[in-house]
């Protein structure tokens, strides 16, 4: 059974590598050369250098704007040190702002592309050159920041970072500079410990996009692979369970639980368990007005049984019985 | 269910007692240093360089708790703040100033010393070399609401314990190296572990009653992966391989230690239930492989094509052991037994692939077009198998039984989810100062759920949704900007009763920066969701708006302000039936809620600060609320890289309908940051 469970991940993993080795011996071949022509449409695509006559380097740029010199950059000034980036030795600024002659020549700011002011996209884009590692821009159709017009530049910056990577600020408080009603969710009684710095916004968030939020608006950091964040560190709820309890897999935590803070306990979304669970435990038709039929598909779930006496306080509080709600390996209705 | 272990202090002792030595040694050096920001001491590892070796503040000291009056329990699981030495932040950044296999070390250590969250972060990097990382989390659970899962209490019975509560250490262990020895290929690896130990509180089930036990959590995953990035000139790859272990060892187990009459205080079919002795014990282990792999395509200046293939296949094995004594009663037949020993044994396995590609257009400077495709799809095959004998069975009602009985059974589970997202978007700038966007997406998805021999008494789901989407960004001069998006949805069925099925989803969200050091944000957002079926009614509506101020003269050197309030508002009510009648009700749920925040940070003179401030939440509806968090923090320099620093915390906590788990406590703190 092992054996038979292995092949399927290794060819998963193999398929691609084989397709990339085949791809890289293409792409090492006569196309390399062309590289170097500096065409536009390659400008685009890759930063690689215009025209050296366009250039100034960074030497001249700190003439004016000595405090942004690449050697005083917390990140960027590799640009100017590593062997991997050599071809824009010395030419640090200009990896990102573009040509300089033509605005060092004038002191014009028109004449150099500034990120300030510049439409989102457009400024994403620049970053997006070398920054486009896979799983920083491939969640990035379902990103909402980048959807909303969120440049790179809202959260990092070049020249004055507060926190790596290159952040003008501290993650957590960055993030609720904008997230405002999120901050005040955590002010909450029963809450995840982000306040007192046990865990980060980005533990949790990929502030990139991240298709693993696809069936909810949150933009998930996944784990194992593609699963909830939540499971990272809930780890006994991850399963697989003989008996999974639907939602807690189709809708996922939020279905129940609110994630960033609540006033009621366990972080539930209703102050009491049992309205959680009638709510979605209530036959669908039953209880309908007379002559009313139910339409299109009903919803998934079914009736607790008559002897669920709710008058009882005993069964008032589901969870005392059902006690493996989130799944059990061994229980159908989750007792054991 | 005990508070946090002595070993941790005296460690703490050591540790303080050599910074204490290391920062008498870095007196010597005469260059001044600025203090940090208060609880920011992620600043520290971003400060530009400078030419000592070693940059940074370490804060420590005591701390004691005086209660007013209240619920230890409660103030256990919503603060958990104990007394003692503490080691309340320390961030060091170590640089080498002559060629090593470092360039930078940075340490960050946060609230050390039997604290219910403590972290430690470091870094390692070599530029263009290597970047490692460490994180460590040692997070305590501590849950034990009387109100909770205590059908005692709600009796009328003095049951001050949840039935189902916890006092567990969450530790996790994060280690990423990513290394770079060229442009085009950067692999990385990382190992992280999350494992919980510790007491709790649960009930063990069975037949006709449940009795309050004990429980030992003991879980631990192991998750390794290891990948890398490879970069070209017009694609980027991301190829990922990882694996996990899961082992679950929960134990519920109740005495010796008398009769235990469970929750059940009237006979059952003429017989007392009661619980001598209980030991059931878990065996959960769970193996996975998963993989995820990325590609970044840009063919043209035009054009990006991306998508995410990933994959992973959990695999379960656990066995159940269990042993009781009493005077209980089986399942499902009610034979009456004074000793049950159950054995068990189950697998399952979940394959789970998801994918996404998507393609950006760009056929305009000023127009883009996003299409996006996205489906997570997973089937979940188990079986599980009980064996259950039982002695001393005498039947109910006078019926005479054969004295041991033994009686097996085996389910099937079939499981299955196939969910898809298709969305396209166009954004439009139609200023360089405007944008606009407006799309469609489609969410379709079938649920199974049920025994595969018996397909016609499966559970069925099926969801299918359309939503148009309309967003707009406005940038305006005096630096206000204006984010808007909303969503209209009409939806043919949800997968249960409370999904988001016909609804509107509107927010915005606003930033203004009318000075270089005061901002303004605010945030509106809006939900209602609705499922018109007869026998649901669903109405659900929530409103949330918020302001934040922020002010910093002068860089903040003298004065920071942070004001933030929020309102919201959540009304849901939907029909529900109630057992045992089938009377059809309605399930209401309202919350009206004020959150604010408010701090203050005064730079007194050169070194010294005072900051003061809290939050409070006064919430109304289904479930009053009001928590108040005052605080106050005062630094005051006696040496050039010594300071005292104090600090007060307030917790006023309490529940309208709960007024029995009200708490009030004042946290005193003093102590030292010494500066590097």
């Amino acid at each position: 059974m092992f054996v038979t469970r292995l092949k399927l991940p290794l060819a998963l993993f193999a398929l691609p590598v084989l397709g990339l080795v085949v791809w890289s011996l293409a792409a090492a071949g006569p196309g390399q050369a062309k590289q170097t022509a500096g065409d536009q449409t390659k400008q685009e695509a890759a930063p690689q250098p215009a025209p050296p006559a366009e250039y100034v380097g960074s030497e001249t740029c700190s003439g004016c704007h000595a405090d942004f010199a690449p050697d005083k950059l917390a990140y960027h000034k590799e640009i100017d040190v590593v062997k991997r980036l050599s071809e824009w030795k010395g030419r640090a600024c200009e990896s990102c702002h573009g040509p300089g002659k033509a605005h060092a020549e004038s002191a014009d700011p028109k004449l150099i592309f500034s990120f300030k002011g510049a439409p989102a996209a457009k400024a994403s884009q620049t970053c997006l050159k070398c920054h486009a590692q896979g799983l920083r821009s491939s969640g990035r159709a379902f990103d909402a920041h980048a959807r909303n017009s969120v440049a790179c530049g809202s959260c990092h910056t070049v020249h004055a970072p507060k926190a790596k990577p290159l952040l003008a600020g501290v993650p957590n408080g960055l993030c609720v500079t904008c997230h405002t009603n999120v901050k005040a969710e955590f002010f909450r009684p029963y809450r995840h410990r982000l306040v007192e710095g046990a865990i980060s916004c980005i533990d949790c968030h990929n502030p990139h996009g991240s298709p693993i939020g696809g069936r909810t608006t949150a933009q998930f950091r996944a784990s194992h692979g593609n699963e909830q964040p939540c499971l990272k560190c809930h780890s006994d709820k991850r399963g697989p369970f003989t008996f999974e309890h639907v939602p807690v897999r189709t809708e996922g935590c939020s279905a129940c639980h609110e994630p960033h803070g609540s006033v009621n306990p366990r972080m539930l979304v209703r102050h009491q368990v049992r309205f959680l669970c009638l709510e979605c435990h209530t036959t669908p038709g039953l209880g309908l007005p007379a002559g009313a039929r139910p339409s299109g598909t009903a919803p998934m779930g079914q009736t607790p049984p008559a002897f669920h006496d709710l008058r009882s306080p005993r069964y008032r509080n589901c969870t005392t019985c059902h006690i493996k709600i989130h799944g059990s390996y061994m229980s159908g209705i989750f007792e054991r | 269910m005990k508070t946090a272990s002595s070993n941790n202090r005296v460690a703490l002792v050591v540790l303080v007692s050599a910074l204490w030595a290391a920062a008498g040694s870095a007196q010597q050096q005469p260059a001044p240093a600025a203090a940090p920001e208060p609880q920011q001491p992620a600043q520290a590892a971003a400060a530009p360089p400078s030419d000592r070796p070693v940059t940074g503040s370490i804060d420590f000291g005591y701390r004691w708790t005086v209660k007013e009056y209240g619920n230890n329990n409660m103030y256990r699981s919503i603060v958990n703040l104990g007394d003692g030495p503490k080691l309340f932040d320390a961030a060091l950044s170590f640089r080498s100033l002559r060629p090593s296999y470092t360039d930078r070390v940075d340490v960050q250590l946060n609230s050390w010393g039997g604290e219910p969250y403590s972290t430690a972060r470091v870094s390692a990097r070599k530029e263009g070399i290597y970047e490692l990382g460490f994180v460590y989390r040692n997070i305590s659970y501590y849950n034990n609401i009387p109100s909770f899962a205590n059908p005692l209490l709600e009796s009328g019975l003095p049951s001050f314990d949840s039935q189902n509560g916890y006092d567990i250490h969450r530790r996790l262990f994060d280690v990423t190296l990513d290394i770079f020895p060229n442009r085009r290929f950067s692999p990385y690896f990382v190992y992280s572990r999350s494992a919980g130990t510790g007491p709790g509180l649960l009930t063990f089930v069975g037949p006709g009653n449940e009795y309050l036990s004990n429980r030992r959590i003991d879980d631990a995953v192991n998750i390794f992966r290891a990948g890398s990035h490879l970069n070209f000139s017009k694609a980027n790859f991301t190829l990922e391989f990882g694996g996990s272990r899961f082992r679950d060892d929960l134990r519920v187990f109740y005495g010796p230690g008398g009769a235990n009459p469970g929750n059940r205080r009237t006979p059952l079919l003429g017989e007392t239930l009661r619980l001598d002795s209980a030991d059931q014990q878990y065996g959960g282990g769970s193996t996975t492989f998963f993989t995820r792999h990325s590609a970044t395509l840009r063919p043209f200046r035009w054009m990006d094509l991306s998508g995410e293939f990933l994959f992973n296949q959990p695999s379960l094995n656990a066995t159940l052991r269990e042993l009781a004594a009493g005077n209980l009663v089986s399942s499902p037949d009610l034979r009456r037994n004074t000793g049950q020993t159950v054995t068990g044994t189950a697998q399952a396995l979940r394959p789970h692939p998801s994918g996404t590609a998507s393609l950006v257009l760009r056929p305009l400077d000023r127009l883009r077009i996003v299409q996006s495709y996205y489906t997570d799809r997973f089937h979940l095959s188990s079986f599980s198998a009980l064996n259950q004998n039982l002695t001393g069975v005498a039947g109910l009602l006078g019926f005479v039984l054969p004295p041991a009985v033994s009686e097996a059974n085996t389910n099937l589970v079939y499981f299955s989810s196939n969910y898809n997202r298709y969305q396209a978007e166009a954004m439009f700038d139609l200023h360089p100062r405007v944008t606009v966007r407006g799309g469609y997406r489609k969410i379709w998805s079938e649920v199974l759920h049920g025994d595969p021999s018996d397909p016609e008494a499966a559970d069925r789901g099926r969801q299918r949704q359309q939503v148009a989407l309309a967003g707009v960004d406005v940038r305006l001069p005096a630096n206000l900007t204006l984010f808007g998006a909303a969503e209209v949805s009409s939806g043919d069925s949800a997968l249960v009763r409370t999904s988001l099925l016909d609804y509107q989803r509107v927010k915005v969200r606003g930033r203004w920066k009318p000075l270089k050091w005061a901002t303004v944000n605010g945030t509106l957002a809006l939900l209602r969701n609705f499922n018109g079926r007869p026998d649901i009614n669903l109405a659900y509506r929530s409103h949330e708006s918020s302001l934040s101020l922020v002010l910093s003269p002068r860089g903040g050197r003298r004065l920071n302000l942070m004001l933030d309030y929020m309102h919201s508002a959540l009304a849901s009510d939907m029909f529900i039936i109630l057992v045992p009648f089938f009377n059809r009700d309605i399930s209401r749920y309202d919350q009206n809620g004020h959150q604010v925040g408010a701090y203050v940070n005064l730079g007194l003179t050169k070194n010294a600060r005072f900051d003061f401030g809290g939050s409070m939440v006064v919430v109304d509806g289904s479930r009053p609320t009001r928590f108040y968090q005052p605080q106050a923090d005062l630094v005051l320099p006696f040496r050039s890289k010594v300071s005292w620093i104090a600090g007060w915390r307030f917790y006023d906590f309490n529940e309208t309908q709960f007024r029995s788990e009200a708490f009030r406590s004042h946290l005193f703190l003093t102590g030292l940051r010494i500066t590097m």
